[in-house]
């Protein structure tokens, strides 16, 4: 990762999207809630990072910080850069920092019928976003949200284009969402739980249609998600999160064939899987995931862990690399979660 | 990854025709009415929520009920219960109709018959504490209770004793899960409906409440009707399962036949459709995407239901195609196997699972 601070938005060296020691932190009446602590991560043009922890790692807040979603009060930041081509979108001024966002960066929301104006039409909203990024006529920007309707796939655009959101079903709002996010053809594309509401054959084709997406455009896409058969179908790169931390980082594959941090391994372990016929016990990770405002101290797993010791307890294990080139986790133990995954393996 | 080989674990299926079924499920109907008009509410039409389904659940056993949002697979876990009233079709639990029960025997009967929901936050009463919250089921239905009962139960589920004077704004959803299923078995009922139990945990959690559920069929030698749209999940919990589409079961078998042997093409489309939590597995396989969503249940269409998203169907020739049009399907048995059925003119395997 290079330290370049100012340069034009068209050098390659660094990264698509780069995310610095990023800290978001919420004071509440019960202590500060470190919703995010100490993050870091980037993507690459037409790469699929994707983002995987449970409800409260803090995986979502990252990427609201991204689009400058996160109010502050109460949030506040201590440390942390958001760089989009080694460009520090924080440091710029509010008003630049708004043409990026939502033209360059554009964000997929889980629950497309709370992100749509229910008394606007859709064809009116998506005409709307082209319109705030570009200089272009009513007219244009109507003709643009309809070619884009027929983009996603939505049959009959020309009807679409005048009915309000109420009358899309789950999986045609989601591509009118898509739409929307596309309609100023973004580098980045946060999806934020993007299928979790929809069934299974919906989530295969918006699943289908984002890779569709990528492919066409290059386009960088994070995928936040609990769904680790999502991530196994979609991911290039995964980021493992626990108690508002990366605990692992690395490949699809590094991180489903050699997990090396205890809580991966046990996410993994605690899976029922459709490819199985004669399962035995589900192993689930025992105890609760812990309150924000009270992360235990040292690696904050520990309570909840089956290989913890005393040295969980000294200090919170930093990333470390266990292998390959980017593969790294933030375990003590990650040599007997080796061995415990190749046993596992084994039976 | 583990891949038990015992074969054993209780007769599974249809494999006891010797003993009369826990439940059994005879064409059940359940449809509701579209009202129109301002002063006068005239009705214009029928939603056909559950259109004759039939099942037999044998004790001790678990049979899935799966298909996407709208296929009517909760309305028919509430009408067998009853806690909407069937339109038509013939229930019973352990050879006692329920259909056709006057208000007080159906009361007495739900002490047999119990559910647990999907949202414990929403089917938790949040001013009452967990004591009052199973207290009730004692009083409502009438049943003793001794002093040890709601620390006994609370046991059972996995809970603290001193959780019980706490309310439910207190608790995880996978603590409050275990209250739901608590409040479920507190009258040692033969059969529960357990209606998406999983679906709003977090993975690690979901485990818990699985093996708990498990364990309590064991123990208790219950009877579960699941709900459930996570087929991971389902192929890790069911002895037998039923894909319902709107409104209709299209096809039933025993676990394994159905995720390695399905016939029916929504089947296969349904769990080709799943991704499996192993990327190179999912870079093998091919999925089958259907295309748009399921049709009104107001304005089903003509013979099968499934035709207008069926792959299967816009490969045929036209005249086969007629088939599907004009004629309902029928469940028939597939691949000589007892009790693999499944409703579709042009039926066959085809594995989707590992390919």
């Amino acid at each position: 990762m290079s330290s370049a601070a100012e340069i034009d938005l068209e050098g390659p060296p660094s990264p698509l999207l780069e995310v610095r020691d990023l800290r978001v932190h919420f004071k509440t009446d019960y202590g500060v809630v470190k919703a995010v602590d100490g993050v870091s991560w980037h993507v690459d043009e037409g790469e699929t990072l994707a983002i995987v922890g449970e409800s409260g790692s803090g995986k979502s807040v990252s990427a609201m910080t991204i689009l400058g979603l996160v109010p502050s009060p109460p949030a506040t930041f201590p440390t942390g850069d958001i760089m989009l081509r080694g460009r520090s979108l924080l440091k710029m001024p509010e008003k630049q920092q708004r043409k990026l966002r939502g033209s360059q960066i554009a964000m997929i929301f889980q629950d497309p019928l709370t992100a749509l104006n229910p008394v606007f039409k859709v064809g009116d909203q998506i005409a709307e976003m082209v319109r705030v990024h570009q200089d272009v006529s009513k007219h244009t920007a109507k003709k643009r949200a309809l070619d884009l309707l027929g983009e996603v796939g939505i049959p009959n655009p020309a009807v679409r284009l005048n009915q309000y959101p109420h009358e899309f079903s789950g999986g045609m709002r989601q591509r009118a969402m898509i739409a929307m996010a596309l309609a100023n053809d973004p580098h980045v594309l946060l999806a934020d739980e993007p299928t979790t509401a929809l069934d299974v054959t919906v989530q295969a084709q918006i699943m289908a249609l984002l890779e569709k997406l990528q492919e066409d455009r290059n386009t960088a896409i994070v995928l936040i998600t609990h769904d680790l058969g999502v991530v196994a179908s979609h991911a290039d790169r995964i980021n493992v999160m626990y108690a508002g931390k990366i605990v692992e980082t690395g490949t699809a594959d590094e991180i489903f064939y050699e997990p090396r941090h205890a809580y991966t391994f046990g996410l993994l372990s605690s899976l029922p899987r459709m490819d199985q016929s004669h399962q035995e016990r589900l192993v689930p990770i025992k105890g609760l995931p812990p309150s924000l405002a009270a992360v235990p101290r040292g690696c904050p797993f520990h309570p909840r862990c089956d290989f913890a010791t005393d040295l969980c307890l000294q200090e919170v294990p930093e990333l470390r690399s266990v292998g390959g080139n980017g593969h790294r986790a933030a375990c003590v133990h990650s040599d007997r979660v080796a061995m415990a995954h190749e046993e596992r393996a084994v039976l | 990854m583990s891949q038990g080989t015992e074969p054993q674990q209780g007769g599974v299926g249809v494999a006891e025709p010797n003993h009369r079924p826990m439940l059994e499920v005879d064409n059940l109907v359940k449809h509701f009415p579209i009202r129109s008009g301002v002063f006068i509410k005239r009705t214009v039409g029928e939603v056909k929520a559950v259109d004759g389904v039939s099942l037999n659940v044998h004790k001790g056993q678990t049979v899935a009920l799966v298909g996407e949002s709208g296929c009517g697979k909760s309305t028919t876990a509430r009408a067998i219960l009853r806690l909407l009233e069937p339109t038509a079709g013939k229930v019973s639990l352990d050879g006692v109709e329920i259909t056709g029960m006057g208000k007080d025997q159906l009361r007495k009967a739900r002490r047999e018959m119990q559910i647990v929901f999907q949202d414990p936050y929403a089917s938790l009463n949040p001013r009452m504490t967990i004591r009052q919250i199973l207290a009730e089921k004692y009083h409502l239905l009438g049943a003793e209770m001794t002093k040890s009962t709601i620390s006994e139960l609370l046991d059972t589920v996995g809970l603290a004793e001193e959780y019980a004077d706490r309310y439910p704004h207190e608790f995880s959803g996978g603590q409050r899960q275990r209250i739901g299923i608590a409040r479920a078995i507190a009258l040692n009922p033969k059969f529960i409906v357990l209606d998406e139990p999983v679906s709003a945990l977090d993975v690690s959690i979901q485990a818990q409440i699985v093996n708990l559920l498990e364990d309590l069929q064991d123990e208790l030698g219950l009877t579960y009707l699941f709900i459930a749209h996570d087929l991971s999940v389902v192929r890790h919990i069911a002895d037998r399962v039923a894909v319902m589409y709107l409104g209709g079961v299209v096809e039933i078998a025993d676990r394994d036949d159905l995720f390695d042997r399905p016939h029916h093409p929504y089947t296969q489309a349904l769990i080709s459709a799943v991704p499996i939590p192993d990327p190179r597995l999912e870079r093998r396989r091919e999925r089958i995407v259907l295309r748009g969503d399921v049709p009104n249940p107001a304005n089903p269409p003509s013979g099968c239901r499934f035709r207008t998203r069926c792959w299967k169907f816009e490969q045929l020739s036209e005249s086969d195609a007629r088939r599907c049009v004009e004629e309902p399907p029928p469940l028939l048995q597939m691949g000589g196997r007892p009790g693999h059925e499944a409703a579709c003119h042009y039926a066959s395997l085809r594995e989707v699972v590992r390919s």
